[in-house]
């Protein structure tokens, strides 16, 4: 073990070196961070600690939570491209959810509720800032969005249909789809992937025959980062993920931040107590709907 | 031989989860009364709405309702289970029947019942031993929520809220759906109407 005043200034050089080198490769992505400066100055701190200089945010930067416009500001201040969330969509153009994205009465009047504070909160800079964002980000073959491709509003979830998802990767001409929306962080891969094509001959219906075609899909994945400020994993720790381009690498990461400020913040801010009592839990404020692959059309 | 006991204790100390065990275990009828109980000082009690005989009926068939009028004149079988369930904050000052709380007994005596034994959680070690809480400063609280719709899934979520203390600590919660009215379907007049 090398210890304080024997260490060897070479070995630092070396260490520093490699830092330099492996870092410029890898860009966090971070989403949902719901008005919780607390967690988002947490996991910016962490971002800013491993030396990682790109940073792209997924949306939801407000809802339910008590600082939305010092999130706006920090969210400006650090200048991290942003696509729109669902909610920044909502805030702006009134709401869009339907009631059925709600599973209960109860969890649709307090998501009512926050989104009339928020919307009365928020300074028309603020909201000026949430209409300019984009509804997706591409670099390349990385593709940033906050629900999927399609909307803002539609969870790509886990255990969604394989070919579905596929879908939602390939028509968006993506090979990395970035997304969030479901506070639950994930990364799918979806391996040798193929499109079936049955082509019909022109026979006489009875004796055509069928003509398999397969087209071979090359690795795609959807990683989500889950959320800052209002995890629904389990408990309360915000997370993001770090993806590294050049070897494919990803990393959820998970961290402890100070959930108490957020919580005291909430309170002070006149929003429902019960909203602190289940972010201190690690519960989401308001439930999700059961079919959450809904989409509303409205 | 018949058997009446009283058995009381603060709410929530395993009383009615007790009785049930006794109720089971009895191979002759068995009869079931559960007393109001007496605002003590500073501490006031939800009122039970017939919840437990209810549970209880359902848990041990042919269990007699005691405080029905017309049972308490039939002569009792012989070997009758009569169990009385008293919600009581604080220890009984003597031991035995002496210590049994002289307001309920107009209410029994109505009922014709008269106690052979009074058994109190925390006193006697034939029962299990309560946890150790301190009621100083229980509050019970109670919503009729008549008229007020709650669809099943907001009351869950209420209702997991609550248990977990997300109202303060809850010792003891329950609910009970009194009523769901469906309108019935629309139906468009029949050809022959
Ligand atoms: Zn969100
Ligand atoms: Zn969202």
């Amino acid at each position: 073990m090398v210890q304080g005043k024997d260490l060897d200034p070479a070995a630092i050089e070396v260490t520093l070196t490699v830092r330099l080198i492996a870092m410029p490769q890898s860009h966090a992505v971070i989403s949902c961070l719901h008005a919780n400066l607390a967690a988002l100055e947490a996991v910016l701190a962490d971002i800013d600690q491993q030396g990682i200089a790109t940073i792209t945010c997924l949306g939801d930067l407000v809802g339910y939570g008590p600082q939305p416009n010092e999130v706006v500001d920090l969210v400006r201040q650090r200048a991290i491209p942003t696509c729109q969330g669902c909610w920044d969509e909502d805030i702006i153009e009134g709401l869009n959810a339907c009631d059925c994205s709600y599973p209960s009465q109860l969890a649709e009047r307090r998501g009512h509720l926050a989104h009339q504070w928020t919307a009365e909160q928020l300074s028309e800079e603020s909201k000026a800032f949430l209409a300019s964002l984009p509804m997706s980000l591409r670099r390349d073959r990385l593709l940033f969005v906050h629900g999927s491709p399609n909307s803002q509003h539609e969870y790509l979830l886990p255990d969604m249909d394989a070919f579905a998802a596929l879908e939602r990767v390939e028509s968006a001409g993506a090979e990395t789809l970035f997304c969030g929306h479901t506070h639950r962080p994930y990364v799918r891969e979806l391996r040798e992937g193929s499109i079936r094509v049955r082509q019909m001959s022109g026979e006489p219906a009875g004796v055509a025959e069928a003509e398999d075609r397969e087209l071979r899909l090359p690795l795609r994945r959807i990683i989500n980062a889950g959320s800052v400020g209002e995890p629904r994993h389990g408990n309360t720790n915000p997370t993001y993920v770090i993806h590294d381009e050049d070897i494919g690498a990803v990393e959820i990461r998970e961290l402890p931040y100070e959930v108490e400020r957020t919580c005291s913040a909430i309170v002070d801010a006149g929003l429902p107590p019960i909203f602190a009592w289940r972010l201190r839990h690690g519960f989401e404020y308001a439930e999700r709907a059961d079919d959450a692959s809904h989409v509303c059309e409205r | 031989m018949s058997q009446t006991l009283l058995i009381s204790g603060p709410p929530g100390c395993g009383k009615t989860t007790w009785i049930l065990s006794q109720l089971r275990s009895h191979p002759g009828p068995c009869g079931y009364l559960c007393l109001a109980g007496t605002p003590d000082e500073g501490l006031s009690q939800a009122r039970d709405g017939g919840i437990d005989l209810t549970w209880l009926q359902d848990q041990r068939s042919g269990l007699q309702d005691l405080a029905d009028p017309d049972q308490a004149l039939a002569p009792r079988p012989a070997n009758l289970l009569a169990l009385i369930e008293l919600s009581q904050f604080q220890p009984p000052t003597e031991p035995g029947l002496a210590g049994m709380d002289r307001r309920v007994i107009p209410q029994l005596e109505a009922l014709h019942l008269s106690p052979d034994a009074h058994l109190h959680f925390g006193r006697d070690a034939v029962l299990p031993r309560q946890d150790t809480l301190d009621f100083s400063s229980l509050q019970a609280w109670e919503r009729n929520l008549a008229g007020a719709v709650w669809d099943p899934a907001s009351l869950s979520s209420f209702w997991f809220e609550l248990v977990n203390g997300a109202y303060g600590d809850a010792y003891r919660a329950w609910w009970c759906r009194a009523r769901i009215s469906i309108p019935p379907p629309s139906r468009s007049p029949s050809p022959s109407a």
